[in-house]
């Protein structure tokens, strides 16, 4: 059982930094990169929402390294915004996990927003990028995502904490 | 959290079934402004230094099998297209092919005699900087918007280092910027962070050409004065050292001359295909910082008086040897390092 629990979480992460690994192919549509979801980001989320770990917050720190390496972002980046986003779920968590589906749906999005515009500023900051409106785009593809998980990760899985 | 918190463990009582990892806390305040002041450090150090570039390579080579995989479908797809295409199409492709062939050593047999005549007159000048690089064919496979990035299948096993110029069939690409044991990442001239140091071909007028992140170059810091035209052709000066002589940049496409501003505002148009490429060649024998700053002592007779024999003044010495150079500048080209 315990196990499961264990296996289930790992294949996630893995899942999610796999994708965040995949690319576009190189002739893939311009539109298609703006909905592309925050895959760890919804995984981190995810499992905060349901199981709140003691250590949710570095482990999502180093997660976001990860993807940093991954990205070729500015190192620290994602790792500072998933673990804010993350601190933030598990700090609300108990009330959180009260909410309808969509409703925490809709709290994913505002995380997945919050995390993506401080990214944006930051780089704006750093390295001189512009801030793009299609910004907006992504976290909607995050939210949907977390309900993806929401249904699709087994049931019986849930009950880790209470 | 991290320390204090992580020792209030009283709590987990009550929850029998709550192993450590999934217990819940209280608050982690502490850890997490830890956490925070931790990646901004990482950050600055990053924005600022080439210091976390090995922990970069370190920890891209530990993830160069989530890219592999990542990456299967499409190679799967990629070789079933080759199996399934038409034999008349392939043959077609292949005389094509050839004929190009033909045509391209037809004109290197010219040039080789000409970079032959031009080695010796070099040589009769005492200079040292060799003519041919080695290259090694790399291909795309994949692309970062922010910044503007590709990633190549080669890495540093195949001998492609961080500072190598990468070209395509028109003109230079970028350059490596990142590399993990089997893919680098190269940084597309057009990129805001990157610098090349070019001269105009019509005259030979030195200046900068900065990316300006939407899909073109601009001079940066072009005098009004400046004589550039519409239409006018860049290459590598090849004065900062990093990027070879004479490749092909852009094409000048625009000069707006606003009398308010004491620069010119040019467009440069990039000759490289930057969106479409997908076999790219990276220079792989372009010589050190280090083997660069030697090669200068020996062939300048100016270094003694620049460079106050320490090594440690070496580096300075060899920017005021070359003003031109993009390393001198504050978004030079080691920016991202």
């Amino acid at each position: 059982m315990m196990t499961n629990r264990y296996a289930l979480v790992a294949a996630t992460v893995l899942g999610a930094l796999l994708l965040t690994a995949a690319r576009l192919p190189v002739d893939a549509p311009e539109w298609l990169r703006w909905l592309r979801p925050d895959w760890a980001l919804a995984v981190l989320l995810y499992w905060t929402l349901i199981a709140p770990a003691r250590l949710a917050t570095v482990w999502a720190w180093l997660m976001g390294i990860l993807v940093d390496v991954l990205y070729g972002d500015l190192l620290g980046l994602h790792a500072m915004t998933l673990a804010l986003a993350v601190f933030a779920t598990a700090r609300f968590q108990q009330r959180l996990v009260l909410f309808k589906l969509l409703q925490q749906a809709g709290f994913v999005a505002g995380a997945a927003l919050a995390t993506e515009l401080a990214r944006a500023l930051f780089r704006a900051a750093a390295v001189g990028a512009d801030v793009s409106p299609f910004l907006l785009v992504p976290p909607l593809a995050t939210a949907a995502v977390f309900v993806l998980l929401v249904v699709a990760v087994p049931r019986q899985t849930k009950r880790f904490v209470e | 959290m991290l320390g204090r918190s992580s020792l209030r463990s009283p709590r987990r009582r009550r929850q029998p079934t709550a192993d450590s990892l999934f217990a819940r806390q209280r608050s982690g305040i502490y850890g997490l402004s830890l956490l925070i002041v931790l990646s901004g450090l990482l950050m600055v150090v990053d924005q600022n230094t080439p210091w976390l570039a090995p922990v970069r390579s370190v920890i891209g080579t530990v993830l160069n099998p989530f890219e592999f995989t990542a990456r299967a479908p499409y190679l799967a797809a990629g070789k079933v297209t080759d199996m399934l295409a038409d034999r008349v199409a392939l043959l077609n492709r292949v005389t094509a092919l050839e004929e190009e062939n033909q045509e391209l050593k037809g004109a290197l047999l010219r040039f080789d005699a000409i970079a032959q005549e031009n080695e010796t007159l070099r040589e009769l000048f005492n200079s040292q900087a060799p003519l041919e690089h080695e290259t090694l064919i790399a291909e795309l496979i994949g692309l970062s918007q922010e910044p503007k990035e590709v990633i190549l299948d080669k890495g540093w096993l195949h001998g492609v280092n961080v500072g190598q110029p990468v070209i395509d069939a028109a003109g230079l690409f970028g350059q490596v910027v990142e590399t993990t044991a089997v893919t680098s990442r190269v940084l597309l001239v057009t990129d805001p962070s990157h610098a090349v140091p070019v001269y105009v071909l019509r005259n030979g007028v030195r200046a900068i050409a900065v990316g300006d992140g939407l899909g073109n170059l601009t001079l940066k810091y072009a005098a009004a004065t400046l004589d550039v035209r519409v239409g006018d052709e860049l290459n590598c000066s090849g004065l900062g050292g990093r990027f070879p002589f004479g490749y092909p940049v852009g094409v000048v496409t625009e000069i707006n001359q606003d009398a308010a501003e004491p620069f010119l505002r040019t467009t440069v148009q990039p000759r490289a295909a930057l969106d479409r490429s997908r076999h790219l060649l990276v220079l792989t024998s372009i010589p050190t910082d280090e083997a660069r700053t030697e090669a200068n002592r020996r062939s300048l007779p100016l270094g003694e008086s620049l460079q106050p024999g320490s090594a440690r003044g070496l580096p300075l010495a060899r920017e005021s040897l070359q003003p031109g150079s993009a390393r001198g500048l504050p978004l030079a080209e080691e920016s991202r390092g």
